[in-house]
């Protein structure tokens, strides 16, 4: 699982306001290089919610990847981002694409409930006395 | 609350909420003998909390379906196909797409840039399906961002407002609420997105409900439900539906096909024996009520598209009554001195 999809996954367990964000707790990590494509980043950042990506990345033990609010468009098309290895595009797409958690556990921040991570696939199916009526 | 109204094109698409009124809620074609059809109240759709299907058994058909299924399916490929399309009439890109269960695999693999999506979460109740899946997109060569979650269609585990599109192509049939189900992907879809499903329709392997129904009758003296209540789609005018059918050698081809595709009865009440002889004679009846000239057997199967758009404010409304600054005799004096 990437923080991509991380940032999008919400619990629907009883008791949940928002379920949203899911706090990461990792057993096993590992990062699988890919080419950067920017255009891509551009257009995901405005829907990215950044202090959820930002939180999961503290998660990881990487407090230092990802600045505290979010890059603005014209650092992301910056000439030569894409090779620079410490410049906002390549940051960004280190931590939405490249970072793949293994194994872990997401936790619901409101109803403490936990959904396993289990070879790279979350779980989020609830069992029949969590769902909401 | 009405949902924009996309008029125009060759299909004419309803708001979500009539929708769900008009697919009358799913009518059980065979009463059980036993006990009072409880379970079975397809008219209660209110609270939600009518257990018709047992999702955990529906979960581990799909667990063995992933593994009996071949690489395409004639019938789901044409499905997702079809499904498909419908993208190539919108100029809009979905850059963040949701499939839901169902025929996903076949989504994925047709779906060729269609869309514009970016980035796919594809979600299914079995993780073994969902593995599957995995393997499948590792083969796969193109660059589209494929995300793969465990997740229940019912009770969707995604971030309110975060998906462009979500598409499900013959998984919704077995939700014991289609109408939550499609409101929490409604919750899901940010303001302006897309919601596309194909669900099986009530005239669905009419062949063999009827077969089954009468070996029962015959060998069992009663008959317990063998098919699942399927929404019915009754004169109403601009809901897509399309009817495929299937050659197959035998009946027992049929439920084999079925079986691959992880469709098998998931009703709470079915009754899990089926003899023999009643298994033979529905066979026989299906060959000798339905058989074709050249041995085969027909399946029907009916398809229902649904679309639906989540509201924007870009979205057209209609006006407000007695705002209109033109009326239509004023229309008349114009064209009508164009008329020959």
């Amino acid at each position: 699982m990437r923080l991509l999809t991380h940032n999008m996954l919400a619990s629907n367990a009883r008791g949940a306001s928002t379920g949203y964000p899911l706090k990461l707790q990792v057993v096993k990590w590992t990062t699988k290089e890919a080419e950067p494509n920017a255009d891509f980043l551009r257009g995901m950042l405005p829907k990215l919610d950044w202090a959820a990506l930002v939180a999961a990345t503290h998660s990881l033990g990487l407090p230092g990847l990802l600045p505290e609010s979010p890059p603005t468009d014209a650092e992301l098309s910056a000439d030569g981002a894409a090779d620079d290895e410490g410049s906002a595009l390549r940051r960004l797409h280190r931590a939405l694409l490249e970072i793949h958690i293994e194994e872990g556990t997401l936790v619901c921040p409101d109803t403490e409930r936990c959904f396993p991570i289990s070879k790279g696939v979350p779980n989020m199916l609830l069992h029949e006395d969590e769902v909401r009526n | 609350m009405a949902t924009g109204l996309a008029a125009g094109g060759r299909r004419l698409l309803l708001p979500l909420h009539l929708r769900a009124a008009h697919l009358l809620p799913p009518q059980s074609h065979l009463s059980s003998s036993a006990s009072a059809a409880e379970g079975m109240d397809g008219g209660d759709r209110g609270g939600g909390r009518v257990k018709i299907f047992d999702r955990e058994l529906k979960r581990r058909q799909r667990d063995r379906a992933a593994w009996a299924m071949g690489k395409t399916d004639a019938l789901a490929d044409a499905v997702a196909d079809n499904l498909l399309d419908r993208l190539e009439d919108c100029r809009k890109a979905f850059p963040s797409a949701l499939c839901l269960g169902g025929s996903a695999g076949a989504i994925r693999r047709l779906l060729r840039g269609r869309g514009g999506i970016e980035k796919l979460i594809m979600m299914d109740m079995s993780a073994d399906m969902v593995r599957k899946w995995q393997e499948m997109e590792n083969a796969t060569d193109d660059s589209l961002e494929t995300h793969f979650v465990v997740g229940d269609e019912e009770y969707l585990p995604i971030k309110e407002s975060s998906q462009d599109m979500i598409i499900s192509c013959l998984g919704l049939h077995w939700t014991n609420d289609l109408p939550g189900a499609m409101i929490q992907c409604r919750l899901a879809l940010k303001p302006d997105g897309l919601f596309l499903a194909a669900i099986l329709g009530g005239e669905t392997l009419k062949e063999l409900r009827i077969a089954c129904t009468i070996a029962q009758m015959e060998r069992e003296g009663g008959i317990s439900p063998r098919m699942s209540p399927l929404a019915q789609v009754r004169f109403v005018s601009g809901v897509d539906v399309d009817r495929y059918t299937v050659k197959y050698n035998s009946a027992l081809e049929l439920v084999e096909h079925l079986r691959a595709m992880g469709e098998t009865n998931a009703l709470f009440q079915r009754n899990p024996i089926l003899k023999k002889d009643t298994a033979l004679a529905t066979a026989a009846i299906y060959q000798s009520m339905f058989g074709l000239e050249d041995g085969t057997i027909p399946a029907t199967f009916q398809v229902i598209y649904m679309t639906g758009w989540k509201e924007h404010p870009s979205q057209q409304k209609a006006k407000r009554r007695g705002s209109a600054t033109v009326s239509f005799s004023d229309l008349q004096k114009q064209f009508g001195s164009n008329q020959s």
